[in-house]
């Protein structure tokens, strides 16, 4: 995972980025949302308002997991600019009620 | 009327003004705006203003309480406009709380004379948050060696702020004055995803030669030269990101209520009661300069806040939305460059919760 990736490079106080609590909250956090994600799709998948909700999720996941990229994600072809085209797309989403 | 609310009239009729080119400047315009002119004037301290303005703008420079109700307001309007500003800014801010009366006034009559952008270079390719890892040195015949990245205007800035290190501990990072061009200064541009009018970019020094008059800080205590001597300047500065966001969490809710005038939504109620806690602790700041937690604790909710208010609009209004109405897809990319200014919100978090952080 691009995070996971970029925080075991980096330190503050001395120390793994990727070791701090909050860090490790934020990523199981992020792990557990995209596993529910997947069976709510796998349950639900052909329910309209249910893959909406499930892109909607994703979304808010997309972003805590961009915030641990720091400003790396927020240029030249940083994480935010995917994040976004997939924000895009579920805005488009017109199957829900 | 008071002053303030004079004020916060004055910052949302210039607002107006910055609206119209809020598309233009994310597509990478920069264009002359007369309002900005007036902006930079009232964010300059008042001896070295070059026009005659309204007595309430003198209220700006003087209290974090007016800056952060005047920022809510002009951000309304456009933040990317606002950024597109050659103001002081926080590179003024650092200069007004470390340098010594001629190195202000210096600082202030190239900001007079040339009207260059400022930039303010702390960040580093391998450093953000812990700023006390650096690694740019100003080695002892004042030649800066180093690089800095994701800075403001670091690109197309005339004057601005470096930190770096004199020695091996955290007291010895200190600013240095560095003007653009000068021999060993590469600035590059970066590509935003949003709030492209900051220009983020990177820069390069390649042994500049910036003189012993450039470094700031010398007539101060050791404590209070470098880092420790800013630390109420961030404080300010803290207020100052949260309230930009704000603004723009507030010009999407006015979008999106133009466009459903009938809705009544929990929205407005939310932003009115975030702009009541960024003024609570604004006026905390003035009245306790030194107090961390509050200017945390105003921007921690602030970001938070606007980056929800553009998930509701998106989500509130038909399917498509964004794709119709450029400029709340604009905004809905700004809202989220708030996060990475002036500490993460997991750095806001540690100082609220702990009373300071541990980077
Ligand atoms: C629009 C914009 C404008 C900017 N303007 C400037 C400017 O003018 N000048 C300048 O110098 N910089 C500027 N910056 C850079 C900004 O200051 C840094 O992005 C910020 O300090 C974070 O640093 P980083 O990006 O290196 O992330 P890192 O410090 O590497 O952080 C990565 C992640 O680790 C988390 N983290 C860090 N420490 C801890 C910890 N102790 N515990 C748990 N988690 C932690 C962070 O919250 C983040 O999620 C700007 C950035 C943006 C996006």
């Amino acid at each position: 995972m691009r995070a996971v990736a970029h925080l075991s490079g980096r330190t503050v106080g001395g120390e793994p980025t990727i070791g701090k609590q909050l860090v490790q909250g934020a990523l199981a956090d992020a792990h557990v949302a995209t596993e529910a994600a997947r069976r709510t799709l796998a349950v639900a998948g052909d329910c309209p308002d249910a893959v909406r909700d499930v892109h909607e999720r994703l979304t808010t996941v997309d972003w805590e997991l961009a915030k641990l990229l720091g400003a790396s994600g927020f240029v030249d072809d940083g994480a935010m600019f995917g994040v976004h085209l997939s924000r895009l797309t579920a805005n488009c989403w017109v199957g829900a009620s | 009327m008071t002053s303030f609310d004079e004020l916060q009239g004055l910052a949302a009729e210039l607002a107006a003004e910055l609206r119209p080119h809020a598309l233009a400047v994310d597509a990478g315009a920069v264009p002359d705006i007369p309002a900005l002119d007036v902006i930079r004037d009232i964010a300059t301290p008042p001896q070295y203003r070059d026009s005659d303005l309204p007595k309430c703008a003198e209220l700006y420079t003087e209290t974090c309480l007016a800056r952060t109700a005047a920022n809510i307001e002009l951000s309304r309007g456009d933040a990317g406009v606002l950024n597109i500003c050659r103001a002081p800014s926080l590179a003024g801010l650092a200069v007004d709380a470390l340098g010594s009366p001629s190195q202000q006034e210096a600082f202030y009559r190239v900001l007079a004379d040339d009207r260059p952008w400022t930039f303010f270079g702390m960040t580093e390719p391998a450093c953000g948050s812990d700023a006390t890892a650096m690694k740019t040195v100003l080695d002892k015949d004042f030649r800066l060696h180093g690089a800095k990245k994701y800075v403001a205007n670091a690109a197309r800035g005339g004057i601005g702020l470096v930190f770096a290190r004199t020695g091996p501990t955290p007291l010895s990072i200190r600013a240095v004055v560095v003007r653009n061009p000068s021999p060993g200064y590469t600035g590059r541009a970066l590509t935003m995803f949003g709030l492209r009018g900051a220009a983020l970019g990177e820069m390069t020094f390649d042994g500049i030669e910036v003189g012993r008059e450039a470094l700031l800080g010398a007539h101060l205590p050791a404590s209070r030269r470098g880092l420790w001597g800013i630390a109420r300047t961030f404080n300010v500065m803290r207020l100052q990101i949260g309230a930009q966001a704000l603004g723009v969490a507030l010009a999407i809710s006015d979008y999106v209520h133009a466009l459903r005038p009938q809705w009544r939504t929990l929205m407005t109620t939310r932003l009115e009661a975030a702009r009541e806690l960024l003024l609570d602790c604004a006026h905390d700041v003035d009245n306790n300069p030194d107090d961390r937690r509050a200017p945390s604790i105003g921007k921690l909710h602030a970001t938070n806040l606007a980056v929800e208010t553009a998930r509701w609009a998106s989500s509130a209004l038909e399917p498509g939305a964004l794709l119709e109405h450029p400029l709340l897809e604009k905004w809905c990319r700004d809202v989220h460059a708030f996060e990475f200014m002036d500490g993460t919100s997991t750095i806001q978090r540690l100082t609220i919760g702990t009373g300071h952080d541990d980077n």
